[in-house]
């Protein structure tokens, strides 16, 4: 799953956002929820996140990134840009 | 190619206006409903790409709504009437409204104003942004109240509206990561999907006095083979 930072205040590192993405997760679904969703970090930059997770598990993760408005005092905005079972493909489209 | 609608965006200022069409535009919107001063629709119209409709909140407790109604179904596109309970949607469906913004939550309205919604063709709305500013205790009560929303318009069969309901640029998402942003209430995708995407444009096309031959301005499906 490719997610683009499309806005914030101030630079964030993208495992941060990663553990907060988490954190939704568990919140919403539940530690169970959190182990099917499989979610690990493959990839990030400035500008964007690669994740992994269960294709069973795509909408409940997409809603945990929609749920990330706020991290510390710094505003930011995210968007599911993507969604392919390669990185080959994830790669493509960033382009 | 997919028309994305957000119905409800309310900007607190004048800068918060240019940052919420920029980044509309930008998470893929092409159709925004603006709540703003007349002044400002003739500035940002054609902004970014977008087509901007005029919209107006009403409250549902004023004492003339019909009135209000009547006066400014000219000037704007979009006329909503704000509910915070089953009294108010009552009052705004026999008013004529036929867009009702519920901002009752975590209350919820009873099934039988899901009834007359339906029988009277009016769209209930539900502004998504809200679910951002709840804690995490008062979220419990929020996602139960929605699951009840869906499931009563689903029985009765009245059509759901989901939009940003934004205030500045940081609450809006993009057409499918607001869809989603339901899902951790327990209601279905193609649910969420219809209210979020279907919904939107057929009110649009119903608006905008158009059927489901539209394609674009000019055009229209007048035959198929």
């Amino acid at each position: 799953m490719l997610i683009e930072i499309v806005k914030g205040s101030v630079c964030i590192d993208g495992k941060r956002i990663f553990s907060v993405l988490k954190d939704n997760l568990a919140e919403f679904y539940g530690e169970y929820g959190l182990s099917l969703a499989d979610v690990y970090l493959l990839e990030y930059g400035d500008e964007y996140l690669i994740i992994s997770c269960d294709h069973r598990m795509v909408q409940q993760v997409r809603s945990a990134v929609a749920y990330i408005d706020r991290i510390g005092d710094a505003n930011i905005l995210l968007r599911v840009s993507s969604i392919s079972g390669t990185l080959r493909r994830l790669r493509m489209r960033m382009k | 190619m997919r028309r994305y609608i957000d119905l409800h965006v309310k900007p607190n200022d004048e800068k918060a206006i240019y940052n919420i069409l920029e980044t509309a535009s930008k998470l893929g919107y092409s159709i925004v409903g603006l709540v703003a001063d007349e002044a400002v629709y003739r500035l940002v119209e054609g902004y970014s790409g977008l087509k901007i409709l005029r919209r107006v909140d009403i409250d549902a407790k004023l004492a003339d709504l019909r009135g209000y109604r009547v006066k400014l179904c000219r000037k704007y596109d979009v006329i909503s009437a704000i509910c915070r309970d089953s009294m108010d949607i009552r009052r705004a469906l026999k008013s004529g409204f036929n867009l009702l913004c519920f901002k009752g939550l975590p209350q919820t309205p009873k099934i039988t104003d899901f009834s007359l919604i339906e029988g009277s063709e009016a769209y209930l709305e539900l502004d998504v942004c809200d679910l951002l500013s709840f804690g995490r205790d008062e979220r419990v009560a929020i996602f139960r109240a929605v699951a009840r929303i869906f499931r009563y318009a689903s029985r009765k069969k009245a059509k759901l509206i989901i939009a940003s309901g934004a205030v500045d640029a940081y609450k809006l998402r993009a057409p499918l990561d607001l869809a989603s942003m339901v899902i951790p209430a327990g209601v279905s995708w193609d649910e969420v999907l219809i209210a979020a995407v279907h919904n939107p444009y057929s009110f649009f096309s119903k608006i905008m006095g158009k059927d489901n031959g539209y394609i674009c301005e000019g055009v229209r499906v007048t035959g198929r083979w």
